[in-house]
């Protein structure tokens, strides 16, 4: 059912349609509102962008050279034929009237004629191509190769062994040895604390993830120790240290503001749990 | 006529492709070499893992027990605790370097003849003391029942509370924060509102900022402390509100600023700003010199302690004789009291009776 709407996206269409075929003016047309509830239209824009789409493809009509000149004589013929009658028998009185006449004229003219009128139907079936059924949406389906994305099944297809191809590179990369300096195959994972095994040599062998970090171990302020051996960060075993680490500057200063009538009922909440 | 039909196997190919990406992830996440590359992240290169190798293999065995239980420990780290305990570890650096410089010529060149673990103590030691002055002062500041749960609380129980504790208050106190320093900085009614409307992170910046301004402002209305230049006031200022706070609060811990500076204590009653540097000078006297720590560092560490804390005693016992803040009858009580706990006394009785008569009013309902 036409409505104004429609009637104003049709109106845009025909002026989209003008001059050359221009199927990519027609692509800005299919971002047009109206489209989003109007079948009607879509199908018409659709329909319109296929046949752009055939006759973009089609060549330039060559027009004959004598052509204009053809036209031109048409012209004054018809306006004889206004004046006069037939253009016809204007030329067969001319022909008949003047002795210099070349013989022959006459017939000359109307092969010239009979041509001009088979151009003139070619011409006209030119300017009003008519599509073969169902070439629209064949003429569709061979322009979304190139308007809309690749469908998926072939995306991953071809992505999907540059994906594996990236990782199994990053992954190879990552764990050859020459990437992390040189390393003992036979190192234990870090993280993990070794039981003192003695090596060939009676040495003790001490997890390198331990000696990356031995500075921190030696750091005794960061440490605190009870005689019965047990270890905990300092900041655990010290109230005042771990205030100190948890307690940020701007927290601090809104401790200032506490209100002292009921802060301590609050914070018997929180302690209560 | 119809648009084509979507594709059936885009849903399935997304998920194939997000579910690849992951496992790409997760095995370079699991990968030694990531942990190898996080270690390079702390700048452990080869070279100094093989000088640990070489001071490790210098220890004693029960030298290395003790180093490999704290390893144990730090093991049980989860990566949020691992990161917080990395943060903490380079704030100390940084704090070391800080008091480092602020040594004099003479204490430097005395600690540079020390070998590099008692240079070491040292500085820890003056670190610890001006973290646990701010520790003090922060507990001082909070309700009296949020101070006794964390006194008496097991210590694994008190981050999960303390982090409950700091939510509510700056839920419920960060709008009060805002209208009290921007009062008392002039600011119009409709800026306050606007600052106390704020999203949470933003009023909290407000805090910081408001209280840096006002602090200055408080600073130059007294005029710079003693051995503040404007130089180093220019200095000061130019710092962001964090580290100017801090800088300031320190400067007070140490008793160098021992006026009426502080966030919501802005009475300037000459009788308060009279007890507030006596307080200073008492603590300043109550205070680890590092002249003291360069004297005992040959010492092993109990004996160090023992002999710096009796000096403490001494210098804090004159300070208050000095200053008679405190009846004959109260310092012959404190004078009762071994070294530890007489210090541990004055401290609590200067942040009663000097500048927590608030705090007094709460404790003795």
């Amino acid at each position: 059912m036409m409505n104004r709407d429609c009637r104003a996206f049709r109106e845009q269409l025909l002026e989209a349609l003008g001059g050359k075929p221009c199927p990519t003016e027609l692509r800005t047309l299919s971002w047009h509102e109206h489209l989003l509830g109007c079948e009607d239209c879509r199908c018409e824009l659709e329909r319109e962008e296929a046949l752009e789409g055939l006759l973009a493809t089609l060549p330039e009509p060559k027009l004959p050279p004598e052509l204009t000149k053809r036209v031109v004589m048409r012209l004054g013929l018809r306006r004889a034929e206004l004046q006069d009658g037939s253009p016809l028998d204007s030329l067969l009185e001319l022909d008949q009237a003047r002795a210099d006449v070349p013989a022959g004229l006459a017939d000359r003219i109307r092969a010239g004629l009979a041509a001009e009128r088979a151009l003139d139907g070619l011409l006209e079936r030119w300017s009003t191509p008519q599509a073969s059924l169902g070439l629209a949406p064949r003429v569709l389906a061979a322009l979304d190769e190139y308007r809309a994305p690749r469908s998926t099944r072939r995306q991953i297809l071809i992505r999907a062994p540059r994906y594996a191809a990236a990782a199994a590179l990053l992954l190879g990369l990552l764990s050859t040895p020459w990437w992390t300096g040189a390393r003992d195959s036979t190192q234990t994972p870090a993280g993990v604390v070794q039981v003192e095994t003695p090596s060939a040599t009676g040495v003790p062998l001490v997890d390198a993830s331990l000696l990356e970090v031995l500075d921190v171990l030696e750091n005794d302020s960061l440490w605190a120790e009870t005689d019965t051996g047990s270890v905990a960060l300092v900041e655990e075993a010290d109230l005042h240290l771990f205030l100190e680490a948890r307690v940020a500057e701007g927290d601090e200063i809104l401790l200032a503001f506490l209100p002292s009538d009921v802060d301590s009922a609050r914070a018997g909440d929180l302690s209560d749990g | 006529m119809a648009r084509p039909a979507k594709d059936p196997w885009k849903p399935l190919t997304r998920w194939c492709l997000g579910l690849l990406g992951w496992l790409v992830l997760f095995g370079v996440a699991h990968s030694d070499v990531w942990r190898d590359v996080r270690a390079q992240g702390r700048h452990v290169t080869p070279a100094a893992i093989e000088s640990a190798r070489a001071r490790w293999e210098t220890l004693s065995p029960h030298e290395q027990a003790r180093l490999r239980r704290r390893f144990e420990e730090l093991q049980k780290l989860d990566d949020t605790q691992r990161t917080e305990f990395q943060a903490r570890t380079e704030r100390r650096r940084r704090e070391e370097a800080r008091v480092r410089r602020q040594l004099t010529a003479e204490e430097r060149s005395r600690l540079k003849r020390l070998s590099p673990r008692q240079r070491q103590e040292v500085i820890a030691e003056l670190v610890d003391q001006e973290r646990r002055d701010k520790g003090r002062r922060i507990e001082s500041k909070l309700p009296l029942a949020m101070r006794e749960w964390l006194r008496n609380a097991p210590p694994k129980q008190r981050q999960a509370r303390l982090e409950a504790f700091k939510a509510q208050t700056r839920g419920r106190i960060s709008a009060r924060a805002v209208e009290g320093l921007a009062k008392a900085l002039g600011y119009g009614k409709a800026e306050i509102k606007r600052l106390e409307r704020l999203p949470m992170d933003q009023r909290m910046a407000s805090v910081m900022y408001l209280s840096k301004q006002l602090t200055a402002k408080q600073l130059q209305e007294l005029g710079l402390p003693r051995g503040m230049t404007e130089e180093s006031w220019s200095e000061l200022e130019a710092l962001s509100p964090e580290e100017f706070l801090r800088e300031v609060w320190q400067l007070q811990n140490q008793g160098i600023l021992s006026g009426v500076i502080g966030v919501g204590q802005a009475s300037r009653s000459d009788a308060r700003q009279a007890r507030r540097r006596v307080a200073g000078e008492i603590r300043r006297a109550m205070r680890i010199q590092p002249d003291q720590l360069l004297e005992f560092s040959g010492l092993p560490r109990p004996e160090r302690r023992r002999r710096i804390t009796q000096l403490r005693r001494t210098r804090a016992m004159e300070a208050l004789r000095r200053h008679a803040i405190f009846k004959p009858e109260q310092l012959e009580a404190l004078a009762q009291l071994d070294d530890e706990a007489l210090l541990e006394r004055v401290r609590s009785l200067l942040d009663e009776s000097l500048e927590r008569p608030r705090r007094n009013r709460e404790a003795r309902r």
